[in-house]
């Protein structure tokens, strides 16, 4: 007779990594599925791309590194999905298999893999490609030669170059319904929330980062907007433009680039949001919000030392 | 459904058969030429062989071994069961417990093989454990309900033999009622959801410490205060286990005979190849190798894992999920401690305060990359613990050159 042996527990709760980042790409499907519908096939042409190059990237890198290759465990392909879903839909072939490798080398293979990325790797690759070639991410005119059925112009550009008085005819349901330009799937709101609402009732993600980075943009802009509200934009239009919602539920949630204890993601969500809100205002990117979970990922090991005190529970028996 | 719920019972107590053959343990391989006993020897039950170390059976002595369970090396007596008991007579009946000073009464139940501790100073209040700590276990509500009418009179003893003025009976949510009527004006209640790690007794005892902060605490389980009652009032010696089985052929309640091998309660044609048992809970206990594993005072669950519901650790990288640490009831940081471990950064890991582990299972059971925490845990506690000890021999040897 043969026994297993092992250490308890013995039992498991039975969902793992790849289940975990199979529920987050199923959430994308909604804005995936609204930005083809939108955008056509130029759309699906971005996704399917950087998807591709997600994975083939990281099957090469993992195999020149000697390390055994783990793109069943799904983050390759997800990181490559929510890359796609911040770029513009006119980004030229070129311009996503750099960014998306960038992201799967320097943004994570660099560092040892998944969980040991110090920032969101998708950003990464971002933020190099946005500044190296900034002409291509000009959102307004990523949207020339569609056929949309709303206001072309990429709410952001014209807030910074126009101030208030641009955007007052952007209704905010619109916005709501992704009727706005932006990132090709960063820009559905509605559909992102639905996922968004999926993964943290299912428990992949957790309520502390989403609520906090809203409550962060929320307040900050309304801090603005209640001292002048004929030079700044209502809470609300900053809430739903940009990559607010994406970075909300799907950038700014990175397990590995945040923290892990309950006050450290409240104080990293809230720093999400009010970095967000003052470099729309102040910096001269139209959007912050990318550029302010990167920050913030830094302070991530700080954050982390925000913990309770360990219980000693001993006790004794008679 | 949920795993981890703790279960309810409705099950009656069935008697095992009497086992042909027991093995008495005697933790480690030193006491062995200190036993009492040859081979060949009749012992009689309640027989001293060791301090702390007492025949469950009348019979006569087989061999004297040595073998490995899954916590240590021990010496054990195999002996062959006889038809029928004969009880030590140094083990009296004491009806009226307050006949005797708490002190007598302590060396009386311990020599009847009861194990209660020796240092009951300093102790003000007693909580009595009522509700199964894990899932799949069903003695305590088992003995609650069997010997309800009994309870006030043990809450009795425990004051008297610790001075406690407050006895504090944990129960599940479930058994309300029973718990109201069982302890009368002695005790108080402690209502606990029916979830683990709630019923663990260092989580009860955080619950009645969050309250009254300056409580000097212990505890007892439900079936060792029975026990007692049992020896003073027979004045025979402890010599019976209530266990829960948990094949695949079904759930029961067994009344076994300590030092019952394994192998008697669950028959080699209810395992198949690769199979677990697992003596204890589902989370903390230990994977058992050896069918000859005696049915101790300690265990009160064995349960038999099919092979295909065998759990194998991935022991993945750790992705930052923070799922440990948001289950981890003494709120460590577990995801840090283990990565540590990992690297054999064991001094980290005492920084991280990982001796406050109480290895409940639970970060394990939720990791979603399938590491294997509580090992990493246990590595570094034993890492630590040899350390300090190896800190301890180089101070010592240097005192000694000193002094030459
Ligand atoms: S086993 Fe894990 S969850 Fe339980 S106390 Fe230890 S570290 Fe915390
Ligand atoms: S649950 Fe596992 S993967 Fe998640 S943080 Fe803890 S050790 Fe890492």
């Amino acid at each position: 007779m043969k026994l297993i042996v092992s250490s308890p527990p013995h039992w498991h709760a039975k969902i793992d990594v790849a289940k975990i980042h199979l529920h987050l790409i199923i959430a994308l499907i909604p804005a995936v599925l609204f930005s083809v519908y939108t955008y056509g096939i130029h759309s699906a042409r971005v996704i399917a791309l950087a998807v591709a190059t997600a994975v083939i990237s990281e099957i090469l890198i993992r195999r020149l590194l000697k390390k055994p290759v783990t793109i069943d465990d799904g983050s390759a392909i997800l990181i490559g999905l929510l890359f796609a879903m911040i770029m513009p839909t006119s980004t030229p072939y070129w311009l996503v298999v750099i960014g998306t490798f960038l992201s799967i080398f320097i943004g994570r293979e660099i560092f040892g893999g998944l969980g040991c990325n110090p920032m969101n790797p998708v950003i990464v690759g971002w933020a190099i490609t946005r500044i190296s070639w900034p002409n291509y991410f000009n959102l307004d005119l990523a949207s020339v030669g569609y056929n949309l059925d709303f206001n072309y112009r990429y709410p952001l550009a014209l807030l910074k170059s126009g101030g208030v008085d641009q955007i007052a005819d952007f209704a905010l349901i619109d916005l709501l319904l992704g009727k706005q330009v932006g990132g090709l799937g960063s820009a559905a709101a509605i559909f992102l929330v639905i996922g968004g609402v999926y993964i943290l009732y299912r428990g992949f993600i957790t309520w502390e980062i989403p609520l906090s980075f809203t409550v962060g943009v929320l307040a900050m802009a309304s801090i603005f907007w209640l001292t002048d509200s004929s030079q700044y934009a209502n809470p609300v239009f900053h809430l739903l433009t940009g990559n607010v919602i994406i970075g909300i539920f799907f950038l700014a949630t990175d397990f590995s680039s945040s923290p892990f204890n309950r006050w450290g993601m409240i104080v990293f969500g809230l720093g999400c949001g009010i970095l967000t809100i003052i470099l729309r205002i102040w910096s001269i990117y139209p959007d912050g919000v990318l550029f302010a979970i990167l920050i913030m990922n830094l302070f991530t090991p700080l954050l982390d030392k925000i913990h309770k005190k360990p219980l000693h529970l001993e006790i004794k028996e008679l | 459904m949920d795993q981890l719920a703790l279960n309810r019972n409705d099950l009656q107590i069935i008697e095992a058969p009497e086992p042909k053959e027991v093995i008495l343990p005697l933790k480690g391989l030193e006491g062995r030429d200190k036993l009492r006993i040859k081979i060949g020897q009749r012992l009689i039950t309640g027989q001293v062989l060791y301090p702390g170390l007492y025949s469950s059976v009348t019979g006569i002595v087989k061999s004297i071994d040595s073998m490995s369970f899954p916590d240590d090396d021990y010496t054990v007596i195999r002996v062959e069961v006889a038809d029928e008991d004969e009880f030590d007579e140094a083990i009296k009946a004491e009806p009226d417990f307050q006949g005797k000073t708490p002190a007598e009464l302590l060396e009386l139940l311990n020599r009847a093989n009861l194990g209660i501790s020796e240092d009951l100073a300093d102790i003000d209040t007693v909580f009595v454990t009522a509700v199964d700590p894990d899932p799949l276990s069903l003695v305590y509500q088992q003995v609650l309900k069997e010997f309800k009418a009994e309870l006030s009179e043990g809450f009795k003893l425990i004051k008297y033999l610790t001075s406690a003025k407050r006895v504090i009976l944990a129960i599940s949510e479930e058994a309300k009622e029973l718990g109201s009527a069982a302890i009368g004006d002695v005790a108080d209640l402690m209502l606990v959801k029916s979830q683990y790690p709630n019923g663990l007794p260092e989580l009860l005892a955080q619950r009645i410490a969050e309250q009254d902060s300056s409580a000097k605490l212990a505890f007892i389980k439900i079936e060792k205060l029975i026990s007692a009652l049992t020896i003073l009032k027979e004045g025979k010696p402890a010599i019976y286990k209530l266990v829960t089985v948990n094949t695949k052929s079904g759930v029961n309640n067994y009344r076994v005979r300590l030092g019952t091998p394994i192998k008697e309660i669950i028959k080699e044609d209810e395992l198949n190849n690769n199979d677990k048992i697992i003596i204890g809970s589902p989370l903390r206990g230990a994977a058992c190798f050896n069918l000859e594993t005696p049915v101790t005072a300690d265990i009160d669950l064995i349960y038999v894992q099919d092979t295909d519901e065998v759990y194998n650790y991935q022991n993945l990288q750790c992705i930052n999920c923070g799922k440990c640490v948001k289950v981890c009831p003494v709120n460590l940081e577990v995801n840090l401690i283990c990565r540590y471990a990992e690297f054999a950064l064991f001094e980290r890991c005492a920084e991280l305060d990982v001796n406050a582990c109480i290895e409940c299972g639970l970060c394990a059971y939720y990791c979603p990359s399938g590491r294997a925490l509580v090992q990493f845990i246990r590595l570094a506690k034993d890492e630590i613990k040899q350390q300090n000890i190896e800190q301890l021999l180089v101070t010592t040897e240097n005192s000694t050159e000193e002094d030459q």
